[in-house]
């Protein structure tokens, strides 16, 4: 070997360590990185439908009909308590008929399109209604009702109708089912 | 090496299936029904009945006969239903009382205060009670369904035979419609 390759040779060898140094030492962290992100998920409060009042017509005649205003305090109450101010679907299935325990006889009862109203604050008075949706179609509610307001988790639906006896309707006690069914819609 | 990757790739699915599990969602709770009720009680059919004819007995030709509400010979009208509730009443009141053959007629008529309304428990028109007294039957007044659950009308009223009505039995119909008025 010559004098001048050796050192030639060297350095060759410092470089390729160099490089070598620089591939595969600190410089190799910069080429990936971790990160630890989330995901996140809040589920709203239970959504609870209950009826609280019955729509009591109380005495009734034959041959005169009766109607219960949605502002009376005979109305039917429906309370709804889940996540103040979530928007939920609501649908009533009304009755056409009240009947006797023995379904020996049936009173026709009817509802209008202002038989009911939607109390948005925690008022369950009927006769006292605070705010919301008054006089709605219960045939019908409107799809903008919310459970309450913000802070305010509850909102009750007040229902008022008419029944027809007729002028031979027997004597005796009537009742019928009014069902509620609430949906969160997501809004 | 093939072991491996299997163990892997087996653990990597369950992991994904754990997080499929935990991210569904418990619909049940997104709502809910409940179930209300409406009711009505009807109260009791209004039931009227014609216990008592009013009776003329012996009538002369040509001499006018009374007979007033409160006595022994009044019609009476029995309304049973619901105690306390209103009604409203209407009296269909003949103009003649005819021959069972139609062969003569003779005339009747109806005062002022040929009515009385006893809403107590009282059938004997002799001792009125309580009520509507001396009404008139052609515009009855609205009343009740007595507290005991019946209401008696006691009738009164005037025939006048002529100088030659014939002789026999005459009758005429006295039709009373009751309805409850919702009070």
């Amino acid at each position: 070997m010559s004098k001048l390759s050796r050192p030639l040779l060297m350095a060759r060898t410092f470089a390729l360590l160099a490089a070598a140094a620089v591939c595969l030492g600190p410089a190799a962290v910069f080429a990936q990185d971790v990160a630890v992100g989330s995901a996140t998920a809040t589920v709203q409060a239970v959504l609870q439908v209950q009826a609280t009042a019955a729509l009591a017509f109380g005495t009734v005649f034959q041959g005169i009909p009766k109607s219960i205003a949605n502002s009376a305090a005979d109305a039917g109450v429906f309370t709804i308590t889940g996540e103040g101010g979530a928007g939920i679907s609501v649908y009533m299935q009304l009755p056409d008929y009240l009947a006797t325990a023995t379904g020996d006889d049936r009173m026709v009862i009817s509802f209008g399109t202002t038989d009911a109203s939607v109390d948005s604050t925690v008022n369950v008075n009927p006769a006292a209604f605070g705010s919301g949706w008054q006089d709605v179609d219960p045939h019908n509610f409107p799809n903008t009702i919310t459970v309450g307001t913000a802070g305010q988790n509850q909102s009750a639906i007040f229902l008022g109708g008419k029944v027809i006896p007729s002028v031979d309707q027997a004597a005796g006690a009537y009742s019928g089912d009014v069902v509620l069914t609430v949906a969160y819609n997501g809004s | 090496m093939r072991t491996h990757s299997r163990m892997r790739l087996t653990g990597l699915l369950l992991v994904a299936a754990g997080f499929v599990l935990l991210a569904v969602p418990n619909t049940g709770l997104a709502q809910d029904v409940a179930n209300g009720s409406a009711t009505a009680t009807v109260q009791s059919a209004l039931v009227v009945t014609a216990p008592g004819t009013l009776t003329f007995g012996t009538v002369y030709q040509g001499v006018p006969k009374s007979v007033a509400n409160n006595v022994a010979e009044a019609g009476r009208f029995l309304i049973t239903g619901q105690g306390l509730a209103g009604i409203a009443a209407y009296m269909q009141l003949p103009d003649y009382l005819s021959t069972a053959t139609g062969d003569d007629r003779m005339v009747i008529a109806f005062g002022a205060t040929d009515a009385s309304i006893d809403s107590t428990g009282n059938v004997d028109p002799t001792t009125f009670g309580v009520g509507w007294q001396d009404v008139d039957p052609h515009n009855l007044p609205d009343c009740v369904v007595g507290g005991l659950g019946t209401t008696n009308i006691f009738l009164g009223g005037s025939v006048i035979p002529s100088v030659d009505q014939a002789a026999g039995a005459y009758t005429a119909d006295i039709i009373l419609t009751v309805a409850y008025t919702g009070t």
